[in-house]
């Protein structure tokens, strides 16, 4: 299997602000607030 | 702030989130131009992230375990030859009086931060060992404030009548790991008279997910045996459990104190495999966790400020990692935080790193860092704007 996935380049900067929080060093959806 | 170069950009990942900028916002070093460093600045990824709503728990309800896997952090000792018990931390259950002091010790927590908000994460051990300590503690603590519950858990015995009761009592997820497909996960994660858990576990999941709402998250443990066989056990798992409902996590197994030495080499090779099985489980429907800077609730602050490690006999520790090791304790539920050797507050991962050989390399961790970025980004893309992503 390959995973050779093609994007395009962004052109202008993308901005997630987000900040997860980990449960015993794994990132637990629910709590996401 | 961690800098990455991408075929999509430059990954910028921050204390408060993540820019994707334009190759040309970065010298051919990688360093950030200054038209780079405006951008991160006025995306307020590095901002400090806002303090926490809610004050934290980690509670022990047993440091007892029904499994015996070889790698346990827990563990003080191989097994002896042919045998699948290996010597643990002392085995301790959680009681009333530990429960009325953990209450007492939430409300002061919850005056504190102003807030009503408790979350309780559910630790052992195997918790489900004191499944009536899980109940009594929930129960007490939701008479301090409104309690939204996690909890590590084996599965073995997460049966719908349990979930369905401490669903009832706030929890809304848990952590359960696989070891891959059932006859490595057997191998591994065997109970302590040496029989599988696999069949149980998946099944126990599939029921409990019909029965609730409960949300998982599957850790699956990497080993250079396993790796080979995360596609297998994707494919297994989206035909079982409703996928949109998990996330699937891989995590390296790592060598504490010499106990375990089939780990990772972090090669080439191996970061390959792991993100082939995300790919894979992202096209199942199963979410994956994006890379970032995360912050911990428990040890990101000395003293407990906004959450508290508690053993089942009241013993504080800074990290689930250090829970029920001679010398690692912080202080305990009668006397609260004492004059500990700073040394021993260690942060996620830290007593791993002391514990561990070989140490984590960065560059494999920045490496499939940027490569599950992508990939991520390319399955968002799919869906929303496919014109920009393709299979080359």
């Amino acid at each position: 299997m390959s995973v050779d996935r093609t994007v395009v380049p962004v052109e202008a900067p993308e901005i997630t602000i987000a900040t997860p929080q980990l449960i015993c060093g794994v990132y637990d959806k629910s709590l996401d607030s | 702030m961690r800098v990455l170069s991408g075929p999509s950009g430059i990954w910028c990942l921050g204390a408060s989130g993540t820019a994707l900028l334009p190759h040309s916002y970065a010298d051919t070093s990688g360093e950030l131009s200054e038209v780079g460093r405006l951008a991160v600045s006025q995306g307020g990824i590095e901002e400090a992230p806002a303090a926490p709503k809610q004050y934290s728990l980690t509670v022990v309800t047993s440091t007892d375990c029904n499994l015996g896997c070889p790698y346990c952090f827990q563990n003080t000792a191989p097994a002896e030859p042919g045998r699948f018990d290996p010597p643990r931390i002392p085995k301790l259950g959680i009681t009333k009086p530990v429960i009325e002091q953990i209450a007492a010790l939430a409300r002061e927590g919850l005056n504190r931060l102003q807030s009503s908000e408790l979350f309780v994460l559910l630790f052992g051990g195997e918790p489900l060992l004191n499944r009536q300590g899980c109940y009594q503690l929930l129960e007490r603590l939701g008479s301090e404030g409104s309690v939204r519950a996690s909890m590590v858990t084996n599965g073995v015995l997460f049966t719908p009548t349990t979930a369905r009761r401490l669903e009832q009592l706030g929890l809304r997820s848990v952590q359960i790991t696989l070891d891959g497909p059932a006859e490595s996960h057997d191998r591994l994660r065997a109970n302590r008279a040496g029989r599988g858990t696999f069949d149980t576990i998946v099944d126990n999941l599939a029921t409990v997910q019909d029965a609730t709402d409960v949300y998982t998250t599957l850790r699956v443990n990497a080993t250079p045996a396993t790796l080979q066989r995360l596609g297998e056990l994707v494919e297994l798992l989206a035909g079982r459990l409703d996928p949109t409902r998990c996330t699937f996590d891989i995590a390296p197994v790592l060598n504490y104190e010499n106990q375990f030495a089939d780990i990772l080499r972090r090669q080439t090779g191996e970061l390959r495999a792991i993100v082939e099985a995300y790919d894979a489980a992202l096209l199942a429907g199963f979410r994956v966790a994006p890379p970032a800077q995360v912050t911990c609730m428990f040890c990101s602050e000395q003293r407990g400020k906004y959450g508290a490690v508690i053993n089942a006999d009241g013993t504080l520790y800074s990290c689930w990692e250090t829970i029920g090791r001679a010398g690692w304790e912080v202080g305990d539920l009668t006397s609260g935080y004492q004059d500990y050797d700073p040394a021993s507050w260690v942060s996620c991962g830290d007593f791993a790193e002391h514990s561990s050989a070989p140490a984590a390399e960065g560059q494999f961790d920045d490496q499939l860092a940027v490569e599950t970025l992508e990939l991520l980004r390319w399955h968002r893309l799919r869906t929303t704007e496919p014109q920009l992503a393709s299979v080359s």
